[in-house]
């Protein structure tokens, strides 16, 4: 890597270097933008830090979907991204875990600067669409052809194809799942430092999603049928060993056979040992961030090819005449955004309630950031505005939105675990799996748990949706319509999120007495 | 880069043509510390700034600093890169765009 020093001009000839890097790679504009001035502002903050004729090097990388640009700054340790804030290792390493700030490290007497920009979205949804519009024309002409053609096709290709993306998916997703938790604990670990803010957020967080997630799916169970003579003594008993099994018999098992809850609920074991642990386990906290990086690289290489596994699954279903999911998958849509909406409204106005603030005001101060994740589907677009008018409009300390919006982006999902149960139900209903109350019970321990382990990276709802089919017994063929609805639901879904989130910090900062009351109440 | 200025009362027009990057934003920094002293209205004019990177919106900010204490700072015939770097970076609610 060649090595520069911080000249006007060398710092302008690196910014157009990854300009025209970003452009080439395909990220879009405005983030490739803001990834530009962001490393721009890097590099006069390390020459003004440490003046001219200190060094600097570049690497810019593409490897399968994942793009990353690295500042490397010889020297003494200095942190370029974070001014005056105590908690800026764990801020920072959870921004950059939802790809909305860089990262810095120091080792070996060099500073390095990651940043991992997003690829366009729309490149996904074109290609997601031109699988559909294939596996439609294929699966036409398939079913137009001799019987013993198409049972071909099915036995040679097709099924193999699908049963080999469903066994790598559910492959990675064991190892992602279990370093993903293991890799939060691990960064909460460093909340010694945040104290009182830290763990009430955390706590406001686990709560709101427990009770959020019972609430919506008792709600959406209105909309399906569900088999109320289930109700019984054996269906308490299959609750109480879906708990039970959770626990593990050894360390091991949950490796091999790839049970989720077990590999989160051992994942949570070791974190707390490691966090008991501390400094005497350095070599393993390190490990894990490298572990967590190659299997996030895999699944990303996963998820650069769904378009294939779509493409098989809907040929698959439209050759065999099997369009119940298909057909179904309006109902889904409509249920998910319709609870999404109810769930929140009813945020809104206990907010409302609560703080006395009326609800059309509020809904105007949030307008902005729920505007802005409605239309991108991104945390990371609505970043800055979600922060200007937690602060400015809510009366927000800006001292709890540092930590609070990075972790709620992290953890407070209501919209995905909503999603999740709509699209379970749905398939259920379509596929002939019976929705009992024990159904929905273990649907609900799964989902909320998932909500919390589910990694913000790419792959991670793909990981998600495999995790809970297997669990509540929906065939893996409705993994296509999953994956494709997916494109629209993401955009509502990360809106509830963010927006969601936005409003209950009021909650937080009240109890913490960081709520500028009278900016809340005022018409801004 | 270059810069034109037109002194009229204590009002006080800049012109920016060209790019303002990390090399020429010393430039135009220099030439506010020259001459707005005493100015009570700045207005700079973009209609022919190609560019504008962080360091040149460093410098903006500095003068939006000192003329908020003595008058005002008005950019004026912004085009659509330059409105979509303040928007990105968040000045569009620091600065007075016309």
């Amino acid at each position: 890597m060649e090595q520069y020093n911080f000249s006007n001009s060398n710092i302008d000839l690196a910014c157009e270097e990854v300009g025209e890097f970003l452009a080439k790679v395909g990220v879009e504009r405005r983030e490739a933008l803001r990834t530009k001035l962001t490393f721009e502002e890097v590099l006069l903050e390390y020459q003004s830090k440490l003046g001219e004729e200190a060094t600097f090097g570049v690497r810019l990388i593409k490897r399968l979907s994942s793009i990353k640009i690295e500042i490397v700054v010889e020297g003494e340790s200095y942190n370029a991204l974070v001014k005056n804030s105590e908690e800026g290792d764990v801020i920072q390493g959870l921004l950059a875990g939802i790809g909305l700030a860089p990262t810095w490290n120091y080792k070996n007497g060099k500073n390095y600067i990651v940043f991992i920009p997003k690829k366009k979205p729309l490149s996904g949804t074109v290609k997601m669409v031109g699988a559909i519009g294939l596996a439609v024309i294929f699966g036409m002409i398939l079913n137009l052809l001799p019987d013993g053609i198409r049972a071909g096709a099915n036995d040679y290709v097709l099924t193999p194809v699908t049963n080999a993306f469903v066994g790598l998916i559910s492959a990675v997703s064991g190892p992602l799942i279990f370093l993903s938790v293991l890799g939060s604990i691990c960064s909460m670990g460093n909340m010694e430092t945040l104290g009182k803010i830290g763990s009430k957020t955390i706590k406001v967080i686990l709560l709101y999603m427990t009770v959020i997630g019972i609430l919506m799916t008792a709600m959406g169970s209105l909309f399906f049928r569900v088999e109320m003579g289930s109700v019984g003594a054996s269906s308490f008993s299959q609750i109480l060993d879906l708990i039970y099994d959770i626990i593990p018999s050894n360390l091991f098992e949950p490796f091999i056979t790839g049970n989720a809850l077990q590999l989160i609920f051992i994942s949570i074991l070791v974190g707390l040992a490691m966090l008991v642990l501390s400094s005497r386990v350095n070599g393993v906290f390190k490990l894990v961030e490298q572990l967590s990086s190659i299997v996030q690289t895999m699944m990303s290489g996963l998820s650069s090819m769904l378009p294939i596994l779509i493409f098989v699954l809907f040929t698959g279903m439209i050759s065999s005449g099997n369009l119940n999911a298909i057909l179904g998958s309006w109902k889904m849509i409509l249920v998910i955004v319709l609870l999404i909406v109810v769930y929140y409204v009813l945020n809104l106005l206990r907010i409302s309630l609560m703080k006395k603030v009326s609800p059309a005001l509020l809904m105007k101060k949030a307008w902005p950031t729920l505007f802005i994740a409605l239309t991108t589907a991104s945390s990371a677009a609505a970043f800055s505005t979600n922060t200007r008018d937690a602060n400015q409009k809510l009366g927000i300390d800006k001292k709890l939105l540092e930590f609070g919006i990075p972790i709620g982006q992290v953890l407070f999902m209501p919209g995905f675990t909503i999603w999740l149960f709509g699209m379970e139900a749905c398939f259920a209903e379509s596929c002939g799996v019976p929705i009992t109350v024990p159904w929905i019970v273990i649907g609900l321990i799964t989902n909320i748990l998932l909500s919390f382990a589910v990694p913000p990276v790419p792959g991670g709802a793909l990981m998600g949706f495999t995790i809970a089919f297997t669990q509540l017994g929906i065939p893996m063929e409705v993994m296509g319509i999953a994956i494709a609805v997916s494109a629209i639901l993401d955009f509502p879904a990360t809106a509830c999120n963010i927006s969601s989130w936005q409003l209950t910090m009021i909650d937080v900062a009240d109890s913490l007495d960081m709520l500028d009351k009278e900016t809340l109440h005022k018409n801004n | 880069m270059t810069i034109e200025k037109n002194l009229n009362g204590t009002e006080l027009t800049v012109t920016i043509t060209g790019r303002l990057d990390t090399t020429t934003a010393p430039q135009l920094e220099a030439e506010f510390k020259q001459s707005i002293g005493g100015v009570e209205k700045l207005v700079l004019d973009f209609a022919s700034l190609e560019y504008l990177s962080s360091a040149g919106l460093r410098v903006l900010l500095a003068a939006q600093k000192v003329m908020n204490k003595q008058g005002e700072m008005i950019i004026k015939n912004v085009n659509e890169t330059i409105n979509e770097i303040f928007e990105v970076t968040g000045f569009i609610d620091i600065l007075t765009i016309e």
